[in-house]
């Protein structure tokens, strides 16, 4: 019986660990070189996310300083959606309005908290997407 | 040989356990991966749900903002690599670790190459001491020994020390330690940025006030980080490490709060004439505190 329970630990364990570390190398191969010349900051913000999730990052950015934010997703997944409001929730960028592009460069004139809601378009004809998969966002400034 | 058949069928059973349970779409168990912060809240919107995650500036972020301020670069304030030896626990290594790396973002992007060069190595034994593995890949240690002046390529490599030291940290539920290293980081990055303006220095030099003028903007703008970083300590607030840095953080707050005048500026008047210079010379010695807290 303990051979049973040591395997399933083993298992469970590494599996996950390889579901994680999948996703941290899909945004530092798929979704970093999209940041182009901006630097990436450090913060790594990915999560296995399924069709009928949301995800929204709350963080302050600052004035004097030229951001990028890029999305992505796996291979296989619907079109990713996202925009950007503040804290008032007064819409500062949607993606929608631009073709869904992947990607945002802005810089403010005053430092605020900025939400950004990250969602997967609804599909006319799902069916040969994954029904999950890594999503990822990354932020970067110009040097 | 019975025992060896048992493993596995065992492993057999779990692998087609575990591929139903991860990767199903119904699979709606909190997903502990996730980006930077520890707080992960589940909220049941009307169609979808929705997690939600507070993100902390990186130090590469701050010092950024620090270097652009224009105020000159002090290798007196780093954290000496002398006090390595003295981190010899997982929790002491996880604050020193954001500590160097903040220490490295700040010496990198002021183009002090050796202090740098000095400064990764000591970020990354940390890093192995911490059971955190390939921080940078060797193809890029390669590439930095011919090229130890190129100032993108040292600051892409401290942001893949971060963010490798901070996410292994968590996917191994670490996430104490991961939140340690979180705030050693921003708390040195404080540090750098309050130690580096004088509030009762007057200059005769025009851009030398300015450059503080602007610092002491962007220090007090930080105001605005810390739901994230409450945020990140409440969650392991019952880690007696955290719990103080916690109160301490709360206090920070009504400093923040209490440094900007309420209503005696006029419309139109200088910012820094609305800093009440007694409330942010008490940030300053808080942040100072901390710091002190968290490095020795």
């Amino acid at each position: 019986m303990k051979y049973y329970l040591l395997s399933a630990l083993l298992v469970f364990y590494f599996s996950v660990n390889l579901v994680f570390s999948q996703c941290r190398d899909f945004a530092k191969e798929h979704c970093k070189p999209k940041l182009e010349n901006y630097i990436h900051d450090g913060n790594y913000n990915g999560v296995v996310l399924n069709q009928d999730e949301e995800v929204e990052l709350h963080k302050a950015f600052f004035s004097g300083q030229k951001y990028r934010i890029v999305v992505g997703c796996e291979d296989n997944m619907p079109t990713i959606h996202f925009k950007i409001t503040d804290s008032d929730l007064n819409l500062i960028f949607d993606n929608e309005e631009s073709n869904y592009t992947d990607f945002f460069d802005f810089e403010l004139d005053e430092a605020k908290t900025l939400i950004i809601s990250l969602d997967f378009v609804e599909e006319e004809n799902p069916g040969l997407e994954l029904e999950n998969g890594c999503v990822s966002i990354l932020f970067g400034m110009k040097l | 040989m019975g025992s060896m058949r048992k493993i596995i069928w065992g492993f057999g059973i779990i692998l087609l356990f575990n591929s139903c349970n991860l990767f199903s779409s119904k699979n709606k168990e909190k997903v502990s991966e996730g980006e930077v912060l520890e707080y992960q809240l589940m909220q049941e919107n009307t169609d979808k749900m929705k997690r939600i995650f507070f993100v902390l500036p990186s130090p590469i972020e701050i010092s950024l903002l620090i270097k652009k301020s224009g105020v000159h670069f002090r290798e007196d304030l780093l954290n000496d690599m002398e006090n390595l030896p003295g981190y010899s626990t997982s929790p002491s290594r996880a604050i020193a670790l954001g500590v160097y790396c903040a220490d490295l973002s700040y010496a990198s992007l002021n183009e002090q190459y050796q202090i740098s060069i000095e400064y990764m190595n000591v970020s990354r034994s940390l890093a192995e001491s911490l059971g955190i593995l390939r921080t940078v890949g060797q193809d890029k240690i390669r590439l930095l020994e011919s090229n130890v002046t190129n100032k993108e390529l040292i600051v892409d490599i401290v942001s893949e020390i971060y963010m490798e030291s901070n996410q292994q940290l968590r996917e191994q539920d670490r996430y104490s330690l991961a939140a340690l290293m979180l705030i050693g980081g921003w708390v040195e990055c404080m540090y750098i940025a309050t130690q580096s303006v004088n509030p009762n220095e007057k200059s005769h030099e025009k851009s030398h006030e300015e450059s503080h003028e602007e610092l002491i903007k962007q220090i007090l703008d930080q105001k605005l980080s810390l739901e994230s970083i409450k945020t990140v300590l409440r969650d392991n607030q019952a880690d007696p490490i955290i719990k103080p840095i916690y109160q301490d953080v709360l206090q920070l707050e009504k400093l923040f709060e209490m440094s900007i005048k309420a209503s005696d500026t006029e419309e139109g008047a200088d910012f820094i004439d609305s800093v009440d210079e007694l409330v942010f010379v008490q940030l300053v010695a808080k942040i100072d505190d901390m710091r002190d807290y968290l490095v020795h």
